[in-house]
């Protein structure tokens, strides 16, 4: 397949979305090897939806924190006591 | 919108897997309200997300080693684990539920209703969603947050599997168009 057929099957928009079936996303890894060109373009398409994804950020609970911190600090002092 | 960064990525991927907990912190302040939206939109519940969130922040910290800057960004990681993780715990509770009905009733759980409801507190989200109709919207939220097939979203939807790929590439690609104006 060339580079604009890629770019215009839809190939990519499902690869990002985690929709390729296993033999696309193949197909799309190995196309990446051989155009460049095709890898920007996925990456282009990531951020974007990457950005849809963070426009719909929502600040947690401000308890959550400390409970994290305080499971990965006694996580820390276990490890550094074996 | 984003505080000014303190480290560079390269910092904060080496921060990470030498379990430094001051990059620790930094990352959860910056990127848990990213990862909260993930976790909410996929389980749809307040306290099922928060205890999501948990088990994403918990496992960033656990597999940092894991990360391979080769692959892609260190965001990209950190938001395949929040949906991957949402999404288990939400079968791992779909699951049990069923178990519980069929106990019950001994009939089937139906799918639950697709909810395209949003939490909308964003001005550039509100112009973007309102322009991106229910259809292409319910299409890149049944792929990205639930996870599911193009077969299942086939199925979902009663429409034939290459209308799966054609709306999608368009939904993406108005998508697209409208992050360029926001």
């Amino acid at each position: 397949m060339s580079l604009e057929r890629f770019i215009s099957s839809g190939i990519i928009e499902l690869y990002v979305t985690g929709m390729a079936s296993e033999a696309e996303a193949k197909e799309l890894e190995a196309a990446m090897v051989a155009y460049p060109e095709l890898e920007k373009e996925i990456e282009s398409c990531r951020r974007d939806l990457e950005q849809y994804v963070s426009l719909q950020a929502i600040t947690p609970p401000p308890a959550i924190k400390d409970h994290l911190l305080r499971m990965v600090a006694d996580e820390t002092a276990k490890c550094e006591k074996r | 919108m984003r505080p000014s960064l303190t480290y560079t990525e390269a910092e904060l991927v080496q921060g990470l897997k030498a379990r430094d907990e001051k990059v620790f912190s930094y990352l959860y302040d910056h990127y848990s309200p990213a990862l909260y939206g993930v976790a909410l939109k996929v389980v749809n519940d307040e306290n099922i997300a928060v205890d999501a969130l948990q088990e994403i922040f918990l496992k960033i910290w656990r597999s940092a080693e894991r990360y391979d800057p080769d692959k892609g960004r260190l965001f990209t990681w950190m938001l395949n684990i929040a949906r991957n993780t949402a999404i288990d715990t939400l079968r791992s509770r779909a699951h049990k539920l069923d178990q519980k009905m069929q106990e019950l009733s001994n009939g089937t759980l139906q799918w639950e209703k697709l909810s395209v409801q949003q939490s909308v507190d964003h001005l550039g989200l509100s112009k973007v969603l309102d322009q991106l109709n229910k259809e292409q919207r319910v299409i890149i939220d049944l792929a990205y947050y639930r996870g599911c097939t193009q077969d299942e979203i086939a199925k979902l939807l009663d429409i034939p599997l290459g209308t799966v790929k054609t709306r999608m590439r368009n939904a993406i690609i108005q998508l697209r168009n409208l992050l360029k104006q926001v």
